[in-house]
């Protein structure tokens, strides 16, 4: 798969969520713990050389699942191959929970989800005030009013269902 | 240096994957394995696949592997003019050194609209901002859900408990948790769970209320379970929420070291 490695590269200067220096142990039998510098980016986790500025690598952090392993440490699998372990060392349970909280948070697959449930959330208030009063000054009317078109979105049709790949 | 590594393989999984795409269509594109770094030539046809801030390529729609991949955070999206003259091309185009523009053309105006909305719409800090809008909406509309009870609703019983913002974050961590939640939600409309003939409808609700739908209007329909539906739904003033919050960005410094290459 091709992907521009200098984007990724660009990607990794970008403010982080969370950087830190821990001890990383690639998923490979045999494989040693090394120091590397780890940062949080949107949905990816970059690692660095502590001296270098590029990094080493990065793992995109869809579909992935954020383990506790003893002591104070955790590990990355994905969905694919859950037993195939990246395994981060912490300096403290603290550090390890904040960055268990973050990682399971970076996803674009999380927060759609929490679009929806805030969706739901909303709409569930909404649905038990009963029918809205008012003179819509508030924000969120105008907002909803403004952006409910009746006519159809491209994204309705029914070529956007297909699913992409065959299973 | 060698190569920087990508978790390839679960980079690919995801990609064929059921999770929501967001956009996808056949395009034309240039930056192909082999060509050339200028555009020249027709492009060459690939199915295109936009899941968050991920773009995808495929040979064909039954591709089993993508060909290649575009990260969409940190770029513009503009329209362009192919190598060859022809209608419906834009670029994705980066704000970082030695990264050309990503030059695609689509079938026709309808498809180039739509594709250029989508991926300008795509980055993940895009919808983070959309997220925490909605959850400050929530939060206001629950404070003023609390203010009314306490005013004039003493005697009507009300199942809305309101929540404290913590809560709510918390309970949002764990994935998969709230997976089970939104299942037992449903992603479809919920009319029937509505309290519509309990008394509410007498009560004059004053102030902060009015944040409410009016005139029956639901925002819910079986089709927003996709981003780039409720991403519409969301639209005007989520995209000036979002020019502010990008010409924000592009002012500030980045946090962490930029260092150039020994």
């Amino acid at each position: 798969m091709r992907y521009n490695e200098k984007e990724l590269q660009a990607l990794s200067r970008q403010p982080a969520e969370l950087a830190a220096e821990l001890g990383m142990r690639g998923p490979k039998k045999g494989s040693v713990v090394k120091r590397r510098l780890v940062k949080l980016v949107v949905n990816f986790l970059f690692y660095f050389r502590t001296d270098e500025a590029e990094p080493v690598g990065a793992l995109l952090l869809e579909h992935c699942r954020i383990t506790q392993e003893e002591p104070s440490g955790f590990s990355i699998s994905f969905i694919e191959d859950p037993e195939r372990k990246y395994h981060f060392e912490c300096c403290s349970e603290e550090q390890c929970q904040e960055w268990m909280g973050a990682l399971r948070r970076a996803s674009y697959e999380f927060m759609r989800r929490s679009l929806i449930f805030y969706r739901n959330e909303i709409q569930k208030m909404t649905g038990k005030v009963g029918m809205g009063h008012g003179s819509g000054r508030g924000w969120l009317v105008a907002w909803l009013t403004l952006c409910c078109p009746p006519h159809r979105t491209p994204w309705s049709s029914s070529a956007y269902r297909k699913r992409p790949g065959s299973s | 240096m060698g190569a920087m590594k990508l978790n390839e393989r679960s980079v690919a999984h995801y990609a064929l994957s059921n999770s929501p795409a967001d956009h996808m269509g056949f395009l034309r594109t240039w930056g192909g394995p082999g060509t050339p770094p200028t555009p020249s030539g027709t492009g060459r046809r690939c199915w295109f696949v936009l899941k968050g801030n991920l773009l995808f390529s495929f040979e064909s729609r039954e591709g089993r592997a993508p060909l290649g991949l575009v990260v969409l955070e940190g770029c513009t999206v503009e329209l362009a003019e192919a190598p060859v003259p022809e209608e419906f091309a834009f670029a994705i185009c980066f704000d970082a050194p030695g990264v050309r523009p990503h030059l695609l053309a689509a079938d026709g105006p309808a498809a180039q609209e739509a594709w250029v909305k989508a991926l300008s719409r795509a980055s993940f800090g895009y919808m983070r901002l959309v997220v925490r809008e909605l959850e400050s909406q929530l939060h206001d509309a629950r404070q003023s859900l609390a203010l009314h009870r306490h005013s004039s609703w003493k005697a009507i019983p009300s199942r809305c408990k309101p929540q404290a913002p913590d809560h709510l974050s918390r309970g949002l961590e764990n994935g998969y948790a709230l997976s089970r939640d939104c299942s037992s939600i449903g992603l479809a409309e919920e009319g029937g769970s509505r309290p519509a003939g309990s008394g509410l409808a007498e009560c004059e609700l004053q102030g902060p209320t009015n944040l409410l739908l009016g005139r029956g209007q639901s925002p819910v329909s079986p089709e927003t379970s996709c981003f780039s539906t409720l991403h519409d739904w969301y639209g005007q003033e989520i995209l000036k929420l979002r020019q502010g919050w990008l010409q924000r960005a592009r002012g500030s410094q980045p946090e962490c070291e930029e260092q150039d290459r020994p």
